[in-house]
C-alpha cells in the first residue's frame, strides 16, 4: 500500500509513475472516495490550467517593434561609421608623423660608404633618436595635449551620436 | 514564410532579411505577454518588457548558435528581463530559482470571492494571477507554451526537479482551495 499524497497524484497525472505504481494508484482511488475527490480536484486544476487564456498584445505591437529594430540597425551602422572615422583619423595622424620623421631623416642624412646592414642599423638608430627627441620632456606635453584634445572631441561626438540614436 | 521553422527564420534574419524577424515576433508575442503579465501583474509593464526582450533577442541573434531551441533561449531573455524589472521596482520576488521554499497563501491573500465565482476557468485564472512570479512563469511556460520541465529548467537555470516541485505545489494549492470551497462537488457531482 502506498500513501496517496499530492506528490504521487501529481506524478500520476503527469504520467511519471511506472506501471506497478499506476496499478496501485488505480486500486486505491477506486477504494477511497476521499482519495478520488482529491484526485479529481487535481485533475480538474490540471485541465483548467491547460485552458488558460492567452493575453493579446496591443494592435500595432509588431509594427512598432519592427520600427525599433530598424532604428537599432541604423544606429549600429552610424556608430560603426563613427568609430571607423575616428580610427582612420588617428591612423592618418600617426602616418603623417611617421612620414614626416622618415622624410626628415632621409633628406638630412649624409651619403655613406658603409655596408648595407651597417647603413640600415645606423639609420634605424637615428630614427629612434628622432622619435625619442619628439617624445622628449619638452614635446611630450604638446603631443599629449593634441591626442587628449582629439580624444575629447571624438568622445563628445561619440556620446552625441549614441544619444541621438537612442532618442530616435 | 509561415511554414518555416524557427531556425530557418533566424538564418534568414542573419542573412539580412530583417523583416522576417516579424514572423518570430508574431509567433511568440502573445504567449510571452501572458507569462510576463502573470509575473509582473501589470499588462502595460509586461508589454514594455516584452518589447525590450524582443529587441535584446534581435541584437543577440548572432550569439544564438542553435544549441537549444529558440523558444528556450528567448524565454530565458524574457524571464531575466522580468526579474530585473521586478528588482528595479523593489518588489518582493524570488530571483534565485534554486530556492523553491517560497510560501504563498493564495487564500489569505485573496480578496476575490471564490464562492461567488461560478466559472472554474475564471477562478483558476484569478488564482494564477496571485502566484509569485517564479511560480507564475513555470505555470505559463508549461501550460501556455507547452514546454517540458527540462526546457523550463534551462530557462530558469535550475534543476528539472525544482520545476516539478513548483508545478506540483501550485496545482496542490489550487486543489486545496477548490476542495475547501466545495468547487469539486459542483464540477463532478
Amino acid at each position: 500500500m502506498i500513501e496517496l499524497n499530492d506528490d504521487i497524484l501529481n506524478k500520476y497525472i503527469d504520467g511519471e509513475l511506472d506501471n506497478g505504481l499506476v496499478q496501485q494508484v488505480k486500486i486505491q482511488l477506486g477504494a477511497s472516495p476521499a482519495n478520488m475527490k482529491k484526485y479529481k480536484a487535481l485533475l480538474s486544476v490540471h485541465n483548467e490550467l491547460r485552458k488558460l487564456p492567452v493575453e493579446e498584445v496591443s494592435s500595432n505591437f509588431t509594427a512598432n517593434l519592427m520600427l525599433k529594430v530598424q532604428r537599432s540597425l541604423k544606429s549600429k551602422k552610424e556608430q560603426n561609421f563613427f568609430i571607423v572615422s575616428v580610427l582612420t583619423l588617428f591612423s592618418l595622424i600617426c602616418l603623417g608623423i611617421i612620414g614626416f620623421l622618415t622624410a626628415n631623416y632621409i633628406f638630412t642624412a649624409e651619403p655613406s660608404s658603409q655596408g648595407l646592414l651597417a647603413q640600415f642599423t645606423e639609420r634605424s638608430n637615428s630614427l629612434v633618436t628622432l622619435i625619442k627627441n619628439l617624445f622628449s620632456k619638452g614635446n611630450i606635453s604638446i603631443i599629449g595635449s593634441i591626442f587628449s584634445f582629439v580624444l575629447l572631441i571624438s568622445g563628445y561626438f561619440f556620446y552625441e551620436s549614441v544619444k541621438h540614436s537612442k532618442q530616435h | 514564410m509561415k511554414g518555416l521553422s524557427d531556425q530557418e527564420i533566424i538564418d534568414s534574419v542573419k542573412k539580412g532579411n530583417h523583416s522576417d524577424y516579424a514572423i518570430l515576433i508574431d509567433k511568440y508575442k502573445n504567449k510571452a505577454l501572458s507569462m510576463l503579465t502573470k509575473m509582473l501583474k501589470n499588462k502595460m509593464e509586461a508589454e514594455e518588457v516584452l518589447q525590450d526582450s524582443f529587441l535584446k533577442a534581435f541584437k543577440g541573434l548572432n550569439n544564438f548558435k542553435g544549441e537549444s531551441k529558440f523558444s528556450t533561449w528567448f524565454y530565458k531573455i524574457v524571464y531575466n528581463s522580468a526579474l530585473s524589472r521586478l528588482s528595479t521596482q523593489k518588489r518582493k520576488t524570488e530571483s534565485e530559482m534554486t530556492s523553491i521554499d517560497e510560501h504563498f497563501d493564495l487564500e489569505s491573500d485573496n480578496n476575490y470571492n471564490i464562492a461567488e465565482q461560478e466559472d472554474l476557468s475564471l477562478f483558476i485564472n484569478e488564482m494564477v494571477k496571485k502566484l509569485p512570479p517564479n511560480y507564475a512563469s513555470v505555470i505559463s511556460m508549461f501550460y501556455l507554451e507547452g514546454m517540458s520541465c527540462e526546457e523550463i529548467s534551462k530557462v530558469l537555470e535550475t534543476t528539472e526537479n525544482n520545476v516539478k516541485v513548483i508545478l506540483h505545489r501550485s496545482r496542490s494549492a489550487f486543489k486545496d482551495i477548490m476542495i475547501k470551497n466545495n468547487y469539486i462537488k459542483e464540477v463532478y457531482d
